[in-house]
């Protein structure tokens, strides 16, 4: 199938990651325009450099090139797919560059978790971005950091239990707590399947 | 290791989810997902809302030049073709662990749903070579003891698989076998060479030919 026939950036994720694995330029260069702003925010949320957060990204997309058969619509959206991986790259890259580096009110502010996002930057988030914010903000704050310093900081429920200064239980509790709410949150305003 | 229990796998499910176990908890939760699909679908849906916390990452507009240099990086970097011939390489002496982390199951995950994973714990499809039908999922882990763990489906017969794993310098070591049961099964153990070393892992049939590969790379 020839894609640029068909306007590929009309094309749904998953045709395009089709497009991708098959070794379609029109397709590549469409995917990597799509998703680009979101690979490399991510990675800079995590890695907190520019040139680092671009190795990152750029070995993030070429994951997905290489493995794109691999995907999995079953498992979820080609999105989230792409910034797990992405998401993985960068602990694994920060961990091997500066262990213990990420400070944890620098990823709660990643998320927006402090408030301190201004309405001109949530106005052009995506929709399903707000929609995530807003269910993160609606948990207890305790909660939200759990969850926060396990998906953007890689932390497990001792690390964290260990930087918050909370005995291990309390830790669980909150990651058990939070993660439970917002997918209750999250399923109720039809977001997640 | 300890097999977990329903009530167990339950309290871990969220920490499962979120990738926030350490390598043998980890290993331990897999290995009982595999047979379960109660708890399987219980850490599906965790997972399901694990993942789109990733969504919440603000976006940022990454370099000029960009997207021309992550595309010029596919040409330079030309994809890797899975090999399916068997090639005699020089076979290490086997130095695995005497700790196995499992054995054959009767109900695999031939899709575990987690998506979320530990960083450091790397997963890979099998793809079946011509004319075979195996399919399933492989994980290793280059913790603080480095492990492997895999699902494997194959119709319903009733093979008998050697894991065999070649390393970044072409070795290959075989790391141990085992049997479907009604074509399926999981295996993984603990193993004395760093996972992080692990090009590609292969399940040889009873010939030595290669059934499937998944690669780690």
């Amino acid at each position: 199938m020839d894609l640029r026939s068909r306007g590929v950036d009309a094309l749904s994720d998953e045709a395009l990651l089709a497009g991708l694995g098959s070794g379609d330029k029109a397709a590549a260069a469409a995917f990597v325009r799509r998703f680009e702003r979101r690979v490399f925010g991510l990675a800079l949320s995590i890695v907190r450099d520019s040139a680092v957060a671009e190795d990152v990204a750029q070995e993030a997309f070429t994951r997905a090139w290489r493995h794109a058969q691999a995907y999995d619509a079953r498992r979820g959206s080609v999105v989230t797919w792409l910034l797990t991986i992405t998401r993985n790259l960068a602990l694994d890259t920060l961990r091997m560059r500066r262990p213990n580096a990420t400070a944890p009110d620098a990823l709660l502010e990643l998320v927006g978790t402090s408030g301190e996002r201004g309405p001109a930057e949530e106005a052009v988030a995506a929709d399903e971005s707000r929609d995530v914010r807003a269910a993160l903000a609606r948990l207890p704050v305790d909660q939200r950091r759990a969850l926060v310093l396990a998906v953007f900081g890689g932390r497990t429920a001792k690390e964290i239990a260990e930087e918050e200064g909370i005995p291990l239980g309390t830790a669980k509790t909150r990651i058990r707590a939070g993660l439970i709410k917002l997918r209750g949150t999250l399923a109720n305003e039809v977001l997640v399947p | 290791m300890s097999a977990l229990s329903c009530e167990t796998l339950h309290e871990l499910a969220p920490e499962v989810a979120l990738g926030a176990l350490p390598g043998d908890e980890r290993a331990a939760a897999l290995l009982h997902l595999a047979h379960c699909a109660e708890c399987q679908l219980l850490v599906e849906e965790l997972s399901t809302a694990a993942d789109a916390l990733l969504l919440a990452a603000p976006e940022a507009a990454p370099p000029s030049g960009f997207a021309r240099r992550t595309l010029a990086g596919f040409a330079d970097r030309p994809r890797r073709r899975t090999r399916f011939a068997f090639a005699v390489a020089s076979v290490l002496a086997v130095a695995v662990a005497a700790v196995g982390i499992g054995s054959v199951a009767d109900r695999p995950a031939a899709s575990p749903p987690f998506a979320l994973q530990t960083p450091g714990v790397r997963m890979a499809r099998f793809l079946a070579a011509p004319g075979e039908d195996v399919e399933g999922q492989v994980f290793a882990d280059a913790g603080d003891s480095s492990w492997l763990f895999m699902t494997v489906r194959d119709g319903d017969n009733s093979d008998t698989y050697v894991c065999q794993v070649e390393l970044r310098d072409g070795a290959t070591i075989n790391l141990g076998s085992f049997q479907l049961r009604h074509g399926s099964g999981s295996w993984g153990r603990t193993i004395a060479v760093d996972a992080r070393q692990i090009k590609t892992v292969r399940l040889l049939d009873e010939s030595g030919d290669v059934a499937a590969s998944a690669s780690l790379e």
